[in-house]
């Protein structure tokens, strides 16, 4: 059973005792629907998972986005820009998947966050269904939802398009997930980042 | 320690603390590696912890190779598509050993020549797990009828490694595979390019500084302009990694390039049929030749709910693109449309098909700009 995070809460990313290789945060959203003149019509809507890998001082060691699908050594990677979210209501796919192969991810890098922005500033309030999970597995085959959360239609969203949506940190030799799920006031990713690292680690 | 000469069936147990290298000696053969797990699945080698492949070398660090790994069987077959007028018998001279990569002492010799039997396809030895150490054993034993054979016994469908192969980078032709495929299939979704580089005539001064040994490396290209169901377009081309696509996220499609084959495909996620409208498909001709003729291309359409096709280009012009087919996914079927068109540049076949990506070089469609 996967458990529905609550902000604030730590998980450690073990199984049997030993660390898990690889972990994968999907996100899933709908477009937005208007009503119109001429009935309903469909928004798109382009949200963008982001990841920001940390080193000990908190500098920025890479980052993992639309625009460059794989970290430089390899161990994260970015399933690719998803810039509608689902037109035909949800189909229970992840609509941007981020795997992360915990067991390659460099030694200097102690905490990956997981990062969500609205490209076109479309507020997370206004998105019909926004869901995110953690899973254990690939991008094409979810074995175990680890953690799962909602991030539409929540107030404290109104008016937000960035978030943090999570941090993966290494607590002495294996990996922890802390549910962040906190919007933030950055308009772009690049602020988003720096924001993480003063507020979020 | 002396050098052993295995003969088929002999094992030897090697010292689990090591790194060993095998290398082989088998000219114009072709060879790879087959992992079989503890949880019984069998898959060629990816990516996986202590076994790496150098050349014509597999590097085993045996400390290293997770758990899961139970054996790995080391096959060698010949290369189908470099038969023909042969003076020499290929198989003469082949050989393989083992030894210690640090303190470079040899531990096993393999005669392979005087082994084989008339077989084109044999698993030449497995490194397995005993009791906590690692064995070696020369197996030495195949099949006359070639790897697909060999292959299957392991319990590879066709399908299934056709695209092992291709995304492994392994280093066979799936060519055979792909022509036995007949028609209707079952949810794969590929498309798949193979050529020979035979009698086109080299034009570049590769040809010049390399000799007539070399054989072009790979000349030629797959790639596709893709339009999802949301209107996103874009570019998938196995020239720069950045280009790949994506198999499990947007745009669904992936392609992929054997390294020392001529095979590329393009690899199309069933499950996201729906998202797609459609992709124009190419093929564009590096450097090294100057007719599509002399080529022997095949683009081989694998594809749910629609018979399978073969196209080839029939041209005598030079232009080096060639626009293969237009899928469209909008219909309940499938459609492929064959196109048989050649252009100058992907700039002017994105002009005659006004897909509309934006060029300067070679560039994603409308990328965004946001750091």
């Amino acid at each position: 059973m996967s458990i529905s995070l609550e902000k604030g809460q730590r998980i450690s990313l073990e199984k049997n005792g030993s660390g898990l290789d690889r972990v994968c945060v999907g996100v899933n959203w709908g477009a937005i629907e208007k009503k119109g003149f001429f009935g309903k019509k469909k928004v798109a809507v382009d949200l963008d998972a982001s990841i920001g890998l940390y080193s000990e001082d908190k500098t920025l060691a890479d980052i993992v986005y639309f625009g460059q699908l794989k970290s430089k050594d390899g161990s994260v990677v970015h399933s690719g820009d998803d810039r509608t979210g689902d037109l035909d209501g949800d189909d229970g796919l992840d609509n941007e998947i981020v795997s992360i192969e915990l067991g390659k991810v460099p030694a200097k890098v102690k905490s990956i966050a997981i990062v969500l922005n609205s490209y076109q500033g479309q507020d997370f309030a206004s998105i019909p269904f926004a869901s995110v999970r953690l899973y254990e597995g690939t991008p094409s085959r979810v074995d175990n939802i680890i953690a799962d959360y909602n991030i539409a239609h929540e107030d404290k969203f109104n008016g937000s398009v960035s978030m943090v949506l999570g941090v993966l940190y290494r607590h002495n030799t294996a990996w922890k997930f802390r549910a962040v799920g906190e919007p933030t006031d950055d308009k772009k990713l690049e602020s988003l980042f720096k924001t993480v690292a003063a507020k979020f680690l | 320690m002396a050098v052993t000469q295995l003969v088929a069936g002999q094992n030897i147990t090697i010292p689990s603390d090591r790194t060993y290298c095998l290398s082989l000696h088998i000219t114009e053969w072709q060879w790879g590696v087959i992992v079989s797990r503890q949880d019984g699945s069998v898959g060629l080698l990816r990516s996986d912890e202590g076994v790496s492949i150098k050349d014509d070398s597999v590097l085993l660090n045996l400390p290293d190779i997770p758990e899961s790994i139970e054996k790995l069987t080391i096959y060698i077959a010949a290369d189908t598509s470099r038969a023909g007028n042969r003076t020499i018998d290929p198989t003469i001279n082949m050989s393989a050993s083992l030894s210690d990569l640090v303190d470079d002492e040899k531990y096993a010799n393999i005669d392979i020549s005087h082994q084989l039997t008339g077989q084109t396809a044999v698993n030449l030895i497995e490194v397995y797990r005993r009791n906590d150490t690692w064995k070696v054993r020369c197996i030495l034993q195949g099949y006359k009828e070639g790897l697909f054979k060999l292959l299957e016994s392991f319990g590879f469908t066709s399908d299934s490694y056709a695209t092992a192969v291709a995304s492994a980078g392994a280093t066979f032709s799936t060519t055979e595979v792909v022509q036995q495929d007949g028609n209707q299939n079952c949810g794969d979704a590929s498309i798949t390019l193979v050529w020979k580089s035979g009698h086109g005539i080299l034009r570049s001064a590769a040809r010049y500084c390399l000799g007539k040994k070399s054989i072009p490396e790979s000349d030629l290209r797959i790639g596709c302009f893709y339009e999802l169901e949301n209107g996103q377009r874009g570019i998938i081309y196995s020239i720069e990694e950045y280009l790949d696509g994506s198999f499990d996220g947007v745009p669904y499609i992936k392609v992929s390039r054997a390294k020392n084959k001529h095979f590329e495909q393009l690899s199309i996620n069933p499950r996201f049929r729906y998202k797609l409208n459609r992709c124009l498909v190419f093929v564009t001709m590096m450097d090294a030749h100057n007719s599509w003729e002399g080529l022997n291309v095949s683009v081989n359409f694998q594809l749910p709910d629609v018979s399978a096709q073969k196209l080839s280009p029939t041209t005598l012009m030079v232009k080096p693109i060639y626009g293969v087919a237009m899928i469209k996914f909008n219909n309940e079927k499938t459609e492929i449309m064959p196109l048989n068109e050649n252009f100058q540049g992907l700039a002017e076949m994105d002009l005659a098909f006004s897909w509309g990506l934006l060029w300067h070089g070679i560039n994603n469609s409308d990328n965004k700009d946001q750091t």
